[in-house]
């Protein structure tokens, strides 16, 4: 029975763990303008932008 | 917390200077609903020397207006008095401080749920009958998880409550911060004693819930907001983008400066911007009102809003979204949600102190009879289940619901508590020119070309220095031949017609010539005088519109009583007025000039509707009870006016009165339906058949009600 005392504080310890990622998302910035991302789907620019731009940083 | 007394020093670093006024923009901190913002309104609209003010949906953005920097200092410190803190931001520190806001409540709202989840399990847990080895280590869980809860997300409601406290100001959360302070000191001493009375789970599971009702009525609110602002260019979820030749379909959110978008033919301009083509055909009724489609050339600006009337156009991005012509001003307009003296909060005031009332004596009296435990759960359910957070949210979104059912049928309303208003009015005065006339007045071209091209462009100068349809009807016989000239001393003459000095002439445009008597209503001349000497006469003829009539009579079916103003004369006016059936018809004014326009207003019982349009309106359109401008310069007309009609449809009236008559019906659902449901729900609470849990899940289920409630009476004209 003692085995419950650990399954149940490791049961808690995986939600505290989603809880530290959730935080983790929404300091960076991955709750903002919800609405924003369907329409970047449309623009095509934006696409290629992101792609030079994270080439850029990998060539530094 | 004391209020804030800021010096001009520390002030001014925040300050903008506007045209003739100071602008300071403050965060609002303690705002939870409706009822928040209308007790900061309240004291604004007490404080003369704050000429203007405007907030956001959600209450944390207010931006004051004022000639003196000190009167500043004065609104903060009134508002600390109320018990919210309104700190002073620049400008670009507002939309950081709304994330940052946010994102608290977001990861408040995540700590509450993650740990009222785990509470209940280990409480099901013991209801189930745990051994009570497990009992007191699932209880000792409960607590250290409720600890986050309590001390961590439920801040809100502990600044709300020590607001409350510290300024002597009833808020909502001054019972519930009690509730769950003593329900959560009694576990812990239950804890300790191993007592019975543990209630870790219900006041975890209630912030949980009070929290995510919040946030989610917020975020509701302000995405039917947004959905307002969208409507301001109707019809423009997508742009056509010119890259290289190539055309793509984009949001107009995420064209840049400099960008070149497409518009078709019926196809309305997303942007702000230059004319890149030729020439571009555009009606721009939504903006100036004009109906008579504009010639724009390279080079001329293209506002938002405006419709393509001919062919296919090219335009170059200055300005998208918020940031153009018409997104500046409905935003400017319907970010400025005053709510006024509305009976719904003084109903809120009232049930909430009989909540407490009720809730304080429930647990007296069952202290004494039943023990503390059971005292505490009822008069902790009462508080909880009968929260009038119903009407604090379905009064916004009546507000919201109808001003959209307007602006999709043309009616731009300034103040949102209007529209309940309307339906209180009893007398409807109309101007008669421009308004029951149509908007452009049409001149003779024959008579105009018998005057030499110099003496026509002294017209035409005399003419364009004011808006009125005979005005609107010489600028379409203007043409690149015709000089413009400034007027010196120009005067209105209600009536009779204007006068002024045009290049050191004095000329005068009359609708009666100085020595005789002629017109009729539907042909009559104007008598152009230079320098005293009559140099001819131009024939004008209006229209009437074909709507008017039908209009009138449906208004007076309605018992509402029909008044006619005008400046024009006798004869013109009589002509009109005999046509207007017997019923419930007021009187008539002729050659009448602004201030008799008012003082009519002002001598009339009950409340007045004014319609017009033009300056000689201006005085009568303030004064009334309600006033309503036909289209024009938009921006002129929301500064006077409460109603502006983006189209010059007198059936429009008839509609105002259809949307006020479902907004009443929608309040007087919302205000029965809510004391039904709380009068229903404490009265279960006091005979124990809810528990705090179940309150507390009842609570925002009111909300839905009253969302779908309100949402179906107000979908659809």
């Amino acid at each position: 029975m003692e085995i419950l005392f650990f399954l149940v504080l490791f049961s808690v310890s995986i939600s505290l763990v989603f809880l530290v990622l959730f935080f983790w998302a929404v300091e960076k910035d991955q709750f903002q303008s919800m609405d924003a991302v369907p329409w970047n789907i449309l623009d095509e620019d934006q696409k290629v932008k992101n792609v030079k731009d994270e080439g850029n940083d990998g060539s530094k | 917390m004391q209020s804030q007394t800021l010096s001009i020093h520390a002030l001014s670093p925040f300050v903008r200077s506007k045209v003739d006024l100071y602008q300071l923009d403050v965060h609002l901190k303690g705002i939870h609903c409706s009822h928040c913002v209308y007790k900061i309104q309240k004291t604004l609209d007490e404080n003369s020397e704050i000429s203007k003010y405007q907030m956001s949906a959600g209450g944390s953005k207010l931006s004051l207006y004022a000639k003196e920097i000190s009167s500043f200092s004065q609104a903060i410190h009134s508002i600390g008095e109320q018990g919210f803190e309104a700190i002073p931001v620049l400008a670009t520190e507002i939309l950081e401080k709304e994330e940052l806001q946010f994102k608290s409540a977001i990861k408040r709202l995540a700590v509450a749920g993650v740990c009222a989840g785990n509470i209940m399990l280990f409480s099901a847990a013991n209801y189930l009958g745990a051994p009570d080895l497990f009992k007191d280590f699932f209880n000792f869980l409960s607590f250290l998880l409720s600890l986050p809860v309590v001390l961590y997300s439920a801040q809100p409601i502990w600044s709300g409550f020590y607001r409350g406290i510290s300024k002597r100001r009833f808020n909502l959360d001054l019972p519930i911060g009690l509730a769950v302070g003593f329900g959560f000191g009694l576990s812990l001493y239950s804890l300790l004693t191993r007592g019975e009375d543990l209630y870790f789970d219900s006041v975890s599971v209630v912030i949980f819930i009070i929290l995510g009702s919040r946030f989610l009525l917020d975020n509701y609110l302000k995405q039917i907001y947004q959905k307002n602002l969208n409507q301001c260019v109707p019809g423009v979820y997508q742009a056509r983008r010119i890259v290289d030749g190539n055309e793509s379909l984009v949001s107009p959110k995420s064209l840049a400066l400099g960008d070149l978008v497409k518009i078709l033919k019926s196809e309305v301009c997303p942007v702000d911007g230059e004319v890149i083509s030729e020439e571009a055909i555009v009606d721009t009724s939504v903006l100036t009102g004009e109906e008579e489609p504009q010639v724009l050339k390279k080079g001329d600006v293209i506002y938002a809003g405006s419709k393509l009337v001919v062919g296919s156009s090219l335009v170059k991005v200055k300005s998208v979204d918020n940031e153009t012509r018409v997104g500046k001003l409905v935003n400017e307009n319907l970010k400025a949600i005053k709510w006024s003296e509305e009976e719904s909060f003084i109903y809120v005031g009232y049930f909430t102190l009989l909540v407490v009332l009720v809730s304080f004596f429930s647990f007296i009296y069952f202290s004494l009879t039943s023990g503390y435990s059971l005292a505490f759960q009822r008069s902790f359910a009462i508080i909880i289940v009968a929260c009038p957070c119903a009407v604090s949210f379905g009064i916004p979104l009546i507000r919201l619901l109808s001003g959209r059912l307007c602006f999709s049928s043309s009616i731009l309303v300034k103040k949102p508590n209007l529209l309940s208003k309307v339906i209180n009015v009893k007398n409807i005065c109309f101007d008669k020119t421009g308004t029951l006339t149509d908007s452009v007045v049409e001149i003779s071209l024959e008579d105009f070309s018998n005057f030499d091209i110099d003496d026509q462009g002294l017209i035409l100068s005399l003419e364009l220095a004011m808006d009125h349809p005979i005005s609107r009807g010489f600028f379409v016989l203007k043409n690149d031949k015709h000089k413009i000239y400034e007027v010196d001393k120009f005067n209105y003459l209600p009536g009779k017609g204007i006068q002024g000095y045009v290049k050191h002439h004095f000329v005068e445009i009359l609708s009666l010539p100085k020595d005789s008597n002629i017109s009729s209503l539907n042909k009559k001349y104007l008598f152009i005088y230079k320098d005293n000497i009559l140099l001819g006469q131009i024939g004008v003829h209006s229209s009437l519109k074909k709507t008017a009539l039908t209009t009138i009579k449906k208004l007076q079916a309605m018992d509402k009583s029909i008044s006619l103003l005008s400046g024009d004369n006798f004869e013109s006016v009589k002509a009109l007025w005999a046509q207007v059936p017997s019923e419930r018809k007021g009187q008539f004014l002729y050659q009448a000039a602004p201030e008799d326009k008012e003082k009519f207003i002002a001598s009339l019982k009950g409340e007045t509707m004014m319609v017009g349009d033009g300056v000689n309106d201006i005085a009568a359109i303030k004064k009334a009870y309600i006033g309503v401008t036909m289209p024009g310069a938009l921006e002129n007309n929301l500064d006077v006016s409460d109603i502006s009609f983006l189209k010059g449809d007198l059936n429009l009236v008839e509609k105002i009165f259809a949307i006020a008559k479902k907004v009443r019906r929608a309040e007087v659902s919302l205000l029965t339906f809510t004391t039904l449901y709380n009068t229903s729900t404490i009265l279960l609470a006091l005979f124990g058949y809810i528990s705090p849990i179940v309150a507390a899940i009842l609570m925002p289920i009111s909300s839905l009600i009253v969302l779908t409630i309100v949402g179906s009476q107000l979908r659809n004209l």
